[in-house]
């Protein structure tokens, strides 16, 4: 494989190295096949997840929104160092298996919306600015960059020097830095768990609080073949018990019960359930996390919002559920419609938008008339009447 | 019609036919540019793949027969934006509010887009498009963040001065239908007088 491992990984700095790395990526075998459908050679990229897919899925991608996928050409854009290093910690098989092993290898945008991609969408922004911090380049904060200010801009590196290497130095020189040289700790965990999600936490304010990332981002809690899964669901009913019973709390369960919390948090904005077992999620505290900007930004809106309205509909229609975002209405015409953006050819003049009805959802145009030859036959006549009209007064004000 | 056509055009090369005029859609990719152009010119919501070559529809913006062009919006195709300057009518500039990493690229190439000669008389039209997003930004901070904030001329009052390019900000939702038509009503009113 001509890609290099983490290890040995030269972190790109430029666009255009980043740009070279994403394509020797997607060399890759996994790596060309469209991660939503079965096209050979897909050439964008869904930033968010780390996957390629093939041109038509990206547009379906695009109508989703940033939040949900951010969508890059490897050819025609211009990359961030960030975004080809989430291409590289991700990659279709990695994002196919854990999809595939949490059950959210669903069509379309529900496989998007699930708990499981959100926290797979988590967990590779994670990797990746663990990665960037113990090469001491980024801040941890990869993700997303406040509104207000400049662009996180890759501080360009200084060759590490030689036994003074600490994590947090700042380097200023050399923009390639080779991990192999560089004896700092802060070293990701590779290979641990499932999809080498060993990333840990590391909030640049506190580090005191980073730990390893808790089993329970990984959803795997529930599964049965969790050693700890029987006890700890057995726990969550002893620790309501003991609330009511006696008001005294282990610690134990006081953790128990503080991590059920915590994950029903991240789960009840989304319709997951597990497949394997309907049981409340379980232990295993998980820290607070903090750190995450992307994925936290508008979540407990999001489907208030979008239970909220049905797009292209009439505002008397029944509502839809909840889980089905209403972009899914244009997904069935999305092969078909590359016809009716290119030209205008098939239907000659065209007679203008209606405007009567913008700004108003409300608003049902009124039955059109069939554009047959008749109809535009006396359009066009009463047109050209107009105008013999116009070029006559005309005339005539010239003339006089 | 061909008859029609030929006469139709005969009369507006004489001028005595209806103003015409040329619009351009720019903006970064996956701003809506071609959705708009699919709403505008048959009122529907499609997926697009990304554009790579211009769009072209004719449209009729409040009496006036417009020629729109949509541009592709990605790095490389924004390179063909300046051959499309020439007798450019008007400038719509897409925006997508709910991209809010992306703001300041999109700063930066309005900005490009401003200080270009060809079209500095060029109304300037531009949309903060999907709306309805979580996240999306409001009509202030757009304006902030674009730097348009002393510059903009005024939804309702109507530029008399010609030194001064009209330009203003409207938030739009395609999805949901709103917006604008607000802005494109803005935009036809300075097309009728060029």
């Amino acid at each position: 494989m001509s890609v290099p491992d983490a290890d040995h990984l030269v972190v790109p700095t430029t666009s255009d190295e980043t740009k070279a790395l994403v394509l020797k990526l997607r060399q890759q075998p996994a790596n060309k096949v469209c991660f939503d459908c079965a096209n050979k050679n897909p050439s964008w990229c869904s930033v968010t997840y780390g996957v390629y897919v093939c041109m038509d899925c990206s547009g379906r991608h695009r109508s989703y929104g940033v939040h949900l996928s951010f969508i890059r050409s490897s050819e025609l854009d211009s990359w961030k160092p960030e975004e080809g290093l989430k291409m590289f910690f991700g990659g279709n098989e990695k994002a196919t298996q854990f999809f595939k092993a949490h059950g959210a290898l669903q069509p379309l945008q529900s496989r998007y919306t699930s708990a499981a991609a959100t926290v797979y969408k988590r967990q590779l922004a994670q990797e990746v600015a663990q990665f960037l911090q113990s090469k001491g380049l980024g801040s941890g904060e990869v993700v997303s960059s406040p509104v207000g200010e400049a662009p996180p801009p890759v501080s360009p590196s200084p060759p590490p020097q030689e036994g003074n290497s600490s994590v947090a130095s700042p380097v200023t020189l050399a923009p390639v830095i080779k991990l192999s040289n560089q004896p700092h700790t802060a070293k990701p965990k590779k290979g641990k768990g499932l999809g080498g999600v060993g990333a840990r936490l590391v909030p640049a304010e506190e580090v005191k609080e980073a730990e390893v990332v808790p089993e329970t981002l990984l959803y795997d809690h529930n599964s049965p073949h969790h050693p700890d899964n029987n006890n700890n669901t057995n726990n969550n009913h002893n620790t309501n018990n003991t609330n009511n019973n006696t008001n005294v709390l282990s610690e134990r369960e006081k953790a128990a019960e503080e991590a059920a919390r915590t994950v029903r948090a991240y789960t009840s904005t989304t319709a997951y359930t597990d497949p394997t077992t309907t049981a409340a999620p379980s232990s295993s505290a998980p820290p607070p996390i903090k750190n995450f900007t992307a994925f936290q930004t508008k979540r407990d809106d999001e489907d208030e919002i979008f239970a909220s309205f049905d797009r292209n509909k009439p505002v008397q229609s029944t509502p839809q559920p909840a889980s089905t975002p209403s972009y899914n209405n244009n997904n069935a015409t999305s092969s078909s419609n590359t016809n009716n953006t290119n030209t205008s050819s098939g239907q000659g003049a065209r007679t203008g938008p209606d405007f009567r009805g913008m700004g108003n959802s409300n608003y049902v145009p009124p039955p059109q008339d069939q554009h047959d030859d008749g109809g535009n036959l006396a359009e066009t006549a009463m047109e050209f009447f107009g105008f013999v009209v116009d070029a006559a007064q005309e005339a005539g004000r010239r003339f006089w | 019609m061909g008859w029609f056509d030929w006469a139709r055009d005969w009369l507006s090369y004489f001028g005595f036919s209806n103003k015409s005029g040329r619009i351009l859609f720019l903006g970064l990719d996956n701003a809506g540019k071609t959705t708009l152009l699919g709403k505008l010119a048959n009122d529907q919501l499609h997926v697009h793949r990304p554009t790579f070559n211009p769009n072209v529809e004719e449209l009729t913006l409040g009496g006036i027969r417009v020629k729109t062009i949509d541009m592709g919006g990605h790095k490389e195709a924004r390179r063909l934006w300046k051959d499309y300057f020439f007798k450019a009518d008007g400038i719509v500039f897409l925006v997508d509010a709910a991209d809010r990493e992306r703001l300041y690229e999109a700063k930066n190439e309005l900005d490009l887009l401003l200080q270009t000669e060809e079209i500095a008389k060029a109304p300037f039209l531009i949309l903060g498009n999907k709306i309805d997003l979580p996240g999306a930004c409001g009509e202030e901070e757009l304006v902030h963040v674009l730097g348009l904030s002393g510059l903009l001329t005024g939804k309702t009052t109507k530029v008399k001065d010609p030194s001064v390019r009209p330009l203003e900000v409207f938030m739009t939702s395609l999805v949901m239908k709103m917006g604008y038509g607000e802005g494109f009503c803005w935009l036809a009113e300075y097309l009728k007088n060029s």
